[in-house]
Formats: C-alpha cells, structure tokens, sequence
C-alpha cells in the first residue's frame, strides 16, 4: 500500500554504470536510499561520442498520494510544489502532525507529533540533523518548497539510523533533477505577500546542475485587535498590524556528480531573512525591533556502490552551517538591545549497507560538532555580567551516534521487521565571555535508544507493531542558562518516552484506510520554573501518558472525484509533585482533531479542492487554566474550525493556483495565544521549461 | 329634709385608718429602685458588663438577684457589679447577645421588688486574623489567578480573575481590591470584596502614545478618592482617583521622579514601593541602570495635600530632596510605616551582593533622620542571606524574611523568618514557625497582628498564619495549588 515501485534499468558496462535494481519501498526500508536510486542517473561513458545524449530511465510513481504506511510517509514534490506556501502548509494535512505558528509569515513555528512538543521533534535536511544544540529548535520553513524534492515523516521513530526520536522524524531530501528545465514561479497573496522563484537546471555528462533562488517578502500587515492603541490607551481597536515584514532571500547550487561506481552530491545554500517583530500590546509606530539572520550551509554526501562482498553501498556525509543571528530589541526607536548569536556546525556520518542474504545491516556512526558564541550590548556598550543580566557566552556540543539498524524480509512470508539500536553521547561545554571569574561548566552524557517494528501483510491489509524508547536530550541552554536571570541545571535528565504503536492499513482501487493506536509513557518533562525574584530554571517537573488513535480514509467516489477524511484523538494526563501540573493534560495541542476534504477534478486542466479542519481541546498552558470574561471560574479549552479552498490550473508548462486560507474568516488563538491573522488569499504561478 | 349618716362599722374604720397609716411617710413601704444600662456592649474577652445601683427609700436591705434565660452565665456582686463568668468570645459564640433581669428586693416583710431588664450585646475586637486576597502564579509563569482567604473557616476560593499572564499583583484599600497587570500588560482593575466576582472598573496605566511599558507596581491608597499608582518603568507616578467612572476622570496629576534617574536609558528610577504616614508619601527607589546595578538608594516625600516634593535636607551636599540610605536596592514591599515611623528595607544588588548592604533603615518622619537598625550581618552565623521585607508590630517586636540562594543540586531559593526588635536592631530569633526550608514569596502583617507568609513551594504550595504573640503557626497551611505572591487584607 501506497509503495512507490521504481523500475529502473542500468546496464554494468565498462564505461558506464548501471545498476539493475527492483526493489519494494515500504515502511521499513531506507526511503532516503530509494530517493538516491531515483536520482541516479544512468549515463553512458561511450569514448567514442562525446555527445551522446543521457540515458535517464523514467521513474514510475504509481501511488505518491497514498500513505506509505501509518508510521511512515513520504510526500512527493508534485504533491506540494505548486499549492504550498511553505513547508508548514505542506505538514499540516497529515494526520498525527499538527502545526502551530504566530500569525504572519517568518514567525516561529511549532510542530507536534503525535502530542509531542516541538522540541521532541528532529528536522533533517538530507542528511543532517538540524535541531539547534543552543535552544532545541529550527526553523521549520528554512528551505523554500521549490527546492524540495520529497518530504519523509515518521513518527514516534527515526527515518532509517540516528538516535530514535519522542514525537518523530521530518526530513526534508533536498531537489535534484535530474534533466535539462528552468522553472520560474510567482505568488501574491494577502498582506503584500510576493514571491518570485527561479530555478535552472542542467544535464551535462557526468554531472547535473541546478542553480536557483527565491525571493519573499510580506507585510504580514493583517487586522489585530490591539489591546492599548498606541494613540489611545484607553481603547482597543483593530488595525493592521505594524512592523510585522518578512522578508527573505534563498540562494542555492546542486550538483550531482557520478563517477564510476561515485555518486557525488554537493549543495551550497545561503539563506538571508529579515523579520520585525511588531508590539502586540499597544502597535506602536515608533517599534523597530527585529530579528535578522544569514546562514551559510555546505553539504558533501557521497554514495559508493562498493563492489565489495555483502556492502551494497557506503555513504559519507559532511556538512558545514554558518548561522549568524542578530536580535535588535527596539520597542521606541530609541533604546537599543542588541544580541548577536553566531552558531557554526559540522557534521560528518558513515554508513555501510550490508546485505547478507535476507538481511540487511546499516551500522552507522555520525560525529557533529556545534559551537555557539552570543554577544549582547545596551545601546551600543556591552552588557555586563552581573548574575541578573544574562551574560555573554560561548558554548560548545560534541555528539557522537553509534548505532546500528537490522532488517528483515521473508521471502517465505509477507513478513518484515527492523530494530534499531543507538547510543548518543554528549560532551557539553559553557563559559561566559564578559565574566572575571570565567567559570567553566561541563557535561558529559550517554544515552541509549531502542526501536523495533514488525511489518506483516495478509491479502490487501498490512498491519504493523512498533516499540520505540526515544529521547530528547537537554539543549545547552536549558542545561547552563544564560547565568543570569536563567540560571542553569546541569543536573536535567532527558526527556525520555516508550512507545507502542500498532497500525494498519487497508488499499483497495478506489478505496483505501489507515489506522493507528498508540500508547506513550513520557518521562522528565523539562519546563521552565520561575521564582517570585523572577528567576528561572529548568526543571524536570512531570510525566505524562498519552494514548491516541489515528485514522484516516480516502474514497474515489469517481476519477474526478476524491474525499478525504481523517481524525486524530488524543488522551493525556500528566503526573507531578508540583500540585499545579499535578492531573491535567498536556499543553500546546489539539486533543480533536477533524478533517475532511474534497477534490475535484473538473476538467483536464482544473481542480478544485475544499478541506474542512474542526480541532479541539487545546490547553494553553500545563495547569490547564484559560482567562475568560467572567471574573470568577475557569474558561474553557480552545476550539477552531478551519476551512480551505483552492483552484488549480494545469496547461503543459502552466500551472496557476489559488488559495483561500481560512475561507470564512474564523477567529481562533495563534501559539502566542493571541488571534491568529483571517482569511487570505494567495495566488501561484509556475511556468516549467522556459 | 333629714340626713342619714351612716356610720361605718368599726372594723372598715379600722382598716382605713390602717391604709391610711401605710400610705403616709410615716407608715407605708417602699420598693426599691435600681437604675443602670439596659443595653450594653461588652468587647468580647473581657467580662464587666456595667454596673446596676439599687436604692431604698425605707433604708431597708436591698439584694440583687439575676433572672432570665441568660442568667446562669452572669454574676452580680452586692454593689451592683454585673459580668459574665467567663468572657465571651466573638468568634465562637453562638450568639452574640444575651437578655437578662437584674432584680432588687427588699428584706422588709413584703419583699417588695423592683426588674430591671437588660440587653446584652458582646462587640467584636480585631483579634482574629483578617479576611485576604492572595495573588496565586502558575510556577511556569504560563498563568495567574487571585484567591479569597477566610481564616476563619479555613476556606480558600481560588479562580477568580484568570490570567493568561503572570505578572500581577493586588492592593487592598478597606474592602476595595485592585488587581494590577504589570510588565506588558499595563492595566489596572477594581473590585469590591463584598461582591468580588463583579468588576467596578477597568482602566489603562499607560500614557497616550506611550511606547513602553511602564509597568506599574503598586496602588497606595490615601483615601477612597485619592491613590498614588507607582509605576516601576516609570520616573512618573500617577496620581489617581479611585471613584472615577470614566478613563479620563481616572489620573487627576502625576509626581515626577525623573531627578532620581541613574544611568537609566528609559529615564526611570525604578521606583519600587511606598507608603503614606501621616499624610508624606515615602517612595522607594532602586535607581537600576541599564544593565541592573543599582546605586545609592534614595526615598522621596511628598506631601499628599499638596503633591509637592518635600526637601528633605537630609543630605545637603546632594541636589536631590529625598532621604538617601546606606542600603541598597529596595525591593517591592519595602517601606512600612510603624510606631510613628517608616522603616526600608534593602537587599543588597543583585550581582556581587554585600551583606551589609543589605538593611534595615528607621526613618524619622519629624526631621527624616536615618538611623540603622540592623544589617543582614547581625543574624547569627550568616554568611549568604540578604534580608527581603520586613513588618513592624510594636516598638519592641518586629519581623523580617531573608533569602538565601543554593545551586545544590540545582539552582534554589530557601527563606527564613526572624524577629527582631526596632529599637535596640536586635534579631532575637530566626527560623520562626518552622521555616528555612521553603522559599517564602511575601510578608505581611494584618491589622491584628498576624503574620501571613505566602510560602512558595510547588508540591505544597500556599499561605501561613502566625501568631505574633507566641510565633506559633495558626491553623493548616491554606493550600493554594498555585504559588502566592502579595497578600493583601480585607476588613
């Protein structure tokens, strides 16, 4: 159910490579593998004529809409390509994810899955793990959709090796073409939203090329019910919001070289973003507080078809961030608080295939290095150190992986199953820069995660049972604070979870139905605990069980026309000594979630789309309490309902999309709890092959 | 015409002669009188009622004797004395008012009486401690909410006025209660505790075109139509009238603080507290710089019949008129008046903090001389501790709580009760009712001479009632579930 086949033929010759391969993608393969098999390219190294052309086997998707499995998915970029704003619009469909963001493009956003908070959450890019060591985030939409290839989710589990995860596994495979096109795309959209996309790729003989980049840039200047306005304080009124833009430039280079039995991919991306952060409180005119940022990322995979006994292949991988961060807190145009935060990182992983008969074995080991340094002044001076301003610091993560991955597939039985065994260790180091007596603090950690999975197919229906022991390790900032007004605990234990989960999956021509139960026993919720001077640390403070069931069902009713329906429902309760987090559920998601969509494909060129959200039961915050209009007794948890709307267009090259967002306007909290921006229109318009 | 005289028989004859002879001053007898308080009011723990003066007019003996349901708990000497046996007390009694006959008799032959009856009523004194209003905050800081304290039944009403934020405060003026959003939030709102789920009003703390917050503190209330809002990112306080139905009738004048301003970009002072005694607001201020370093510490005047700053002279070599101290950094709730005086407390800064910096300072409202009563140095064995706030209840007996940070295993506050005496500076004794293991939040004194700790520990979080006449803890700790901060009281 929903497998993607690949039917590629490579010939072994002398002068070129050719791999002749059939092979079944499910659940428990190395989906990223299967992409890298999709992007080899079969050339042929004839000396004798230059300018033959390439030899590039068509890949046959036969099912890209369908779920490759409960645990598992992966979205393919023409699923997205041409109707997604960013990576965010894309995860919201899927059942088990939910995404909560502060209204307005370019702010912070915050993935769950399967109840889990945003920081048991791992973003790959590729290869790398991309999760902050600093502050146990990531920015979600950094890569624009254009330059993504597939989308792979996982939850509760890890995608092929790596420390397993408490919520689960987005990883992103970034875009690698494999012919000769150019692509331009623009978008406008409500509150000055403008994009502009420009891609080229190009075949050559050994090697692709694609050279791209985008533009953003948005008012994000929707109506907001201001609290105090600025010129009134007295008063609330709506209006639009001030200092609120985005904007956003993406540069990026791929190259794909083969050589021989050498695949070779090289990718350069530099990102530079601008957000102002407007005064929610009173949106003064005078704020000009912002948050800048540049990043430089290089990345070197190499995948080797060894010729040697059992080893299928090696891969190697390297990668290299530079982010550079520059925080001007501003709220009158005349005070100044600037923080500058310098993140460098660098990654570097081995892996072996290993095929042995009905076995395959990936041992895999990874080394990453981060080095974060901030710097804070007050109008132009450095901050002083003075145990109740933060201070200036440098700090350091190494981390090792080692681990290996064992799966197994019947030839006797549908029948396959997979462990995964990992041990992370972690060397932590923090100092403070603008401090006499320079302490310096250290850590030093192992931690070991398990998963297992068992695949079994009878007729139509696949069924399979998962255990996974996941870990979210402590951030450096939660382990040493700012020594300051945050101070540190080096004492924090992981965030750890046990998961069973068991799903199965039903796939008819027209019909098909996926389901999910799991049960997760979370332990040592680290949260933030502040005292009446207005000090914090981490702590760990609770546990909590969650149970959830997940279904979701898609019906052809015609070839024109297709309903989609799912629901997520979610039980949890926390256990803790403190007596206010003591019996309650977990804050930040949806309890409910309900979906439905319809699409209809009206003529060959035009489709048109209608999906309908109703979500429930979010509690802002761990005791559960909601400030209400009544001056006594508790509000009650959040609801929205959410519906969408968009018309695609499709000619050859052409491809035009509109979308209403929040088509009725409905009013309901942001992740700031305050109201998110309504409705808004965008339309797209990509033109391929110039 | 003849008349007939009757004579009448002797033994009528004899009889008026004999009535006659009792109704003159020389043959008829008396009852006596008794004049006293028909209703009078006892305070309650005390035992005279009043006392009751029988007189005959025949010199005869006259005894006075109780009758009436309520009699057995009284006694009445020979002179008229009336009390209870055992003094009433308010709090406990069933009733609160006792009726009852005082009579006198007579030892002639016809016992001849004279009732007197009275209505007792037993007065409540303030012995008991008060009704309150805790701010409670979520330990995460994702929440906050106000909960009602009724000693008296032990009861704790919390969930009134949720929050989505946690930077709120109170301040209690008689029945009135203002709960004041701080850092962000800006605002100010009214209740009355008789009815403390209705709002009265709801106003703004922020000027027009104001871009910063300016967080206000504190309400210091002179009388139910003036109040002093003291705003902590602010050089300006507010001069307010509580009565006010509109927004614009709410801030009728502002005191400037701006000449305290050090190294301070947003031009504040960080005022931090205040008190009026009689009739001179004191205000505190921390004098932060950008980077949180406070200097000296200095306490403005002002005359509240006038709003005019008052020069202080007390030092005269500076240029500024308010009273500066040897401690440093007053924290909120740091300026009390008792005993015709106002005392300051200091903590000491918050980086690099010196134990002698952190005090306890008498101010002389009479010529605003300063003078030391003790330092954080003058407890026991104290190497770490820095004093937070402290209560006054009599010349000789006050009490003050201390904080001591800990980074075993991980970062923690525990705080400390002491008593002490104003006048000599003397601690006399530390760690009262058991504390030293918890971190308390806030100290107050309720005009009964309780003390109130809001003790904040997140498996047991809530409020302590201790007597000050023996520092033993009244009662259970009033759980709260969420931390307390301020208390404020309620008669």
């Amino acid at each position: 159910m929903g497998d993607i086949i690949l039917n590629e033929g490579f010939r072994k010759g002398r002068h070129g490579i050719a791999i002749a391969l059939y092979f079944e993608v499910t659940m428990l393969s190395r989906i990223h593998f299967s992409n890298l098999l999709l992007l080899i390219l079969c050339l042929s190294h004839n000396a004798s004529n230059a300018n033959d052309q390439t030899n590039i086997e068509v890949i046959e998707v036969l099912s890209s809409n369908d779920f490759s499995s409960a645990n598992y998915q992966i979205l393919q970029r023409d699923d997205f390509i041409n109707s997604a704003q960013t990576l965010s619009d894309v995860l919201k469909s899927i059942n088990g994810i939910q995404i909560r963001q502060i209204s307005g493009l370019g702010n912070p956003v915050s993935i769950s899955i399967r109840g889990s908070s945003s920081k048991q959450v791992q973003l790959y890019i590729d290869g790398q793990l991309i999760n902050d060591s600093q502050f146990g985030g990531f920015d979600l939409n950094q890569i624009p959709t254009e330059q993504i290839e597939s989308i792979e989710i996982s939850k509760n589990q890890a995608i092929g090796t790596g420390a397993t995860p408490i919520g689960g596994v987005i990883r992103i495979n970034t875009f690698n073409p494999s012919e000769d096109s150019k692509k331009m795309s623009l978008a406008v959209g409500s509150f000055g939203f403008k994009e502009i996309n420009l891609m080229q790729n190009s075949a050559f003989k050994i090697h692709s090329l694609s050279v791209g980049g985008s533009l953003i840039t948005t008012d994000n200047d929707y109506s907001y019910l201001v609290p105090q306005s600025f010129d009134d304080s007295s008063k609330s009124v709506v209006q639009p919001l001030t200092n609120n833009q985005y904007d956003k430039t993406t540069l990026f280079i791929n190259d794909n070289i083969i050589i021989g039995q050498h695949q070779i991919r090289l990718n350069a991306q530099y990102n530079k973003q601008s957000k102002a952060l407007p005064n929610y409180q009173n949106n003064s005119p005078n704020n000009s507080s912002k948050l800048d940022s540049d990043s430089l990322r290089f990345s070197y995979q190499h995948y080797w078809l060894a010729p040697l006994p059992w080893i299928d292949t090696f891969e190697f991988e390297m990668y290299h961030d530079d982010k550079n961060e520059l925080y001007l807190d501003s709220p009158d145009g005349k005070l100044s608080d600037t923080s500058e935060y310098d993140t460098k990182k660098q990654y570097i992983a081995l892996k072996p295939h290993i095929a042995l008969h009905n076995f395959k074995l990936t041992p895999f080991l990874n080394f990453s290095k981060q080095k974060f340094k901030s710097l804070s002044k007050h109008n132009g001076k450095p901050n002083t150190c003075n145990g109740i301003s933060g201070c200036d610091i440098y700090a350091k993560q190494e981390k090792t992986n080692l681990g290996a991955r064992l799966e197994y597939q019947s030839d006797k039985h549908p029948l396959s199953s997979y462990a995964l065994l990992s041990k992370l260790s972690e060397k932590n180091s923090n100092q403070a820069v603008n401090q006499t007596e320079q302490v310096i603090f250290e850590t030093d950690n192992r931690f070991y995660t398990q998963e297992i999975g068992l695949n079994y197919k009878l007729k139509s229906v696949v069924t399979s049972l998962n255990f996974s022991k996941g870990v979210r390790t402590p951030t450096l900032f939660e382990l040493f604070g700012d020594r300051g007004s945050f101070k540190g605990n080096n004492n924090l234990l992981p965030e750890e979870a046990n998961t069973l989960s068991l799903s199965a999956q039903y796939q008819q021509k027209q019909f098909s139905i996926s389901s999910s139960i799991y049960q997760q026993s979370l332990d040592n919720s680290i949260v933030a605990i502040f005292n009446s001077s207005n000090v914090g640390s981490y702590t760990n403070i609770s546990n909590a069980d969650l149970t959830g069931f997940e279904i979701q069902s898609n019906y052809t009713i015609t070839p024109a026309l297709t309903l989609v329906a799912q629901a997520n429902l979610i039980t949890s309760e926390t256990q803790s000594e403190y007596t206010s987090f003591d019996d309650k559920k977990l804050p930040g998601i949806y309890h409910q979630q309900y979906s439905a969509a319809i699409k209809f494909q009206a003529t060959k060129d035009w489709r048109l789309s209608f999906t309908t959200h109703l979500d429930k039961e979010l509690y802002f915050n761990r005791n559960n309490k909601f400030e209400n209009d009544n001056n006594i007794g508790n509000g009650t948890p959040a609801d929205r309902v959410v519906s969408d709307f968009s018309v695609n267009w499709q000619s050859n090259s052409h491809n035009a999309n509109l979308i209403f967002n929040n088509v009725f306007n409905a009013d309901y909290q942001d992740l700031a709890n305050r109201p998110a921006q309504g409705r808004s229109i965008q339309l797209k318009y990509s033109l391929q092959g110039i | 015409m003849l008349h007939k005289t009757k004579i009448l028989p002797l033994s009528l004859i004899t009889s008026a002669l004999f009535i006659a002879g009792c109704g003159s001053s020389d043959d008829k007898n008396s009852a006596p009188t008794l004049t006293g308080d028909v209703t009078p009011i006892v305070a309650e723990n005390t035992t005279l009622v009043g006392t009751y003066v029988a007189d005959d007019a025949d010199g005869d003996v006259v005894t006075l004797s109780l009758t009436g349901e309520s009699s057995a708990l009284f006694s009445i000497t020979s002179a008229g004395e009336l009390s209870f046996i055992n003094p009433p007390d308010f709090e406990t009694s069933e009733v609160n008012s006792y009726d009852l006959t005082v009579n006198a008799t007579d030892d002639s032959k016809e016992k001849l009486s004279t009732a007197l009856a009275i209505s007792i009523t037993v007065g409540d004194e303030t012995d008991t401690p008060a009704n309150a209003v805790v701010q409670i905050v979520a330990p995460d800081y994702s929440s906050s909410e106000v909960a009602y304290i009724t000693p008296s039944t032990q009861e704790v009403q919390t969930g009134y006025y949720i929050k989505d934020a946690s930077d709120y405060t109170l301040s209690t003026y008689q029945a009135d209660v203002y709960h004041v959003g701080r850092y962000g939030i800006d605002t100010i709102e009214k209740y009355n505790s008789q009815n403390p789920d209705i709002k009265v009003w709801d106003y703004t703390t922020q000027d027009n075109q104001d871009s910063l917050s300016r967080n206000p503190y504190a309400l210091i209330s002179l009388s139910d139509s003036k109040a002093y809002l003291i705003r902590y990112g602010s050089p300006k306080v507010w001069i307010v009238n509580p009565q006010a139905t509109e927004q614009t009738d709410f801030k009728i004048g502002e005191l400037d603080l701006s000449a305290y301003a050090f190294e301070n970009s947003a031009g504040t002072p960080t005022p931090s507290a205040g008190v009026i005694n009689d009739g001179k607001l004191y205000i505190s201020m921390q004098r932060l710089s950008d980077s949180w370093a406070p200097t000296t510490t200095y306490i403005a005047v002002f005359d509240t019949a006038t709003d005019e700053e008052i020069e202080t002279n007390t030092d005269e070599t500076d240029n500024l008129m308010g009273i500066p101290l040897k401690g440093i950094n007053p924290l909120e709730h740091s300026v009390v008046s008792a005993n015709n005086k106002v005392y300051v407390t200091t903590h000491s800064s918050y980086g690099a903090p010196s134990l002698s910096l952190s005090r306890i300072e008498e101010i002389s409202p009479s010529d605003f001389s300063v003078r030391q009563v003790l330092t954080s140095e003058s407890i026991t064995d104290n190497t770490a501790a820095l004093i937070k706030s402290t209560v006054i209840v009599s010349d000789e007996k006050g009490y003050f709580i201390t904080n001591e940070t800990s980074f075993t295993p991980s970062y923690s506050v525990k705080s400390s009760l002491h008593q002490f005496n104003p006048t000599t500076g003397e601690v006399v004794a530390s760690n009262i009712a058991n504390t030293g293991e918890e971190a308390i939040n806030y100290l107050g004194l309720d005009d009964a001479n309780f003390l109130w700790l809001s003790i904040e520990n997140p498996s047991a979080a809530g409020v302590e009632i201790i007597n000050s006449e023996d520092n033993n803890i009244v009662g259970d700790r009033l759980l709260t579930e969420l931390n307390p901060s301020v208390i404020g009281f309620i008669r």
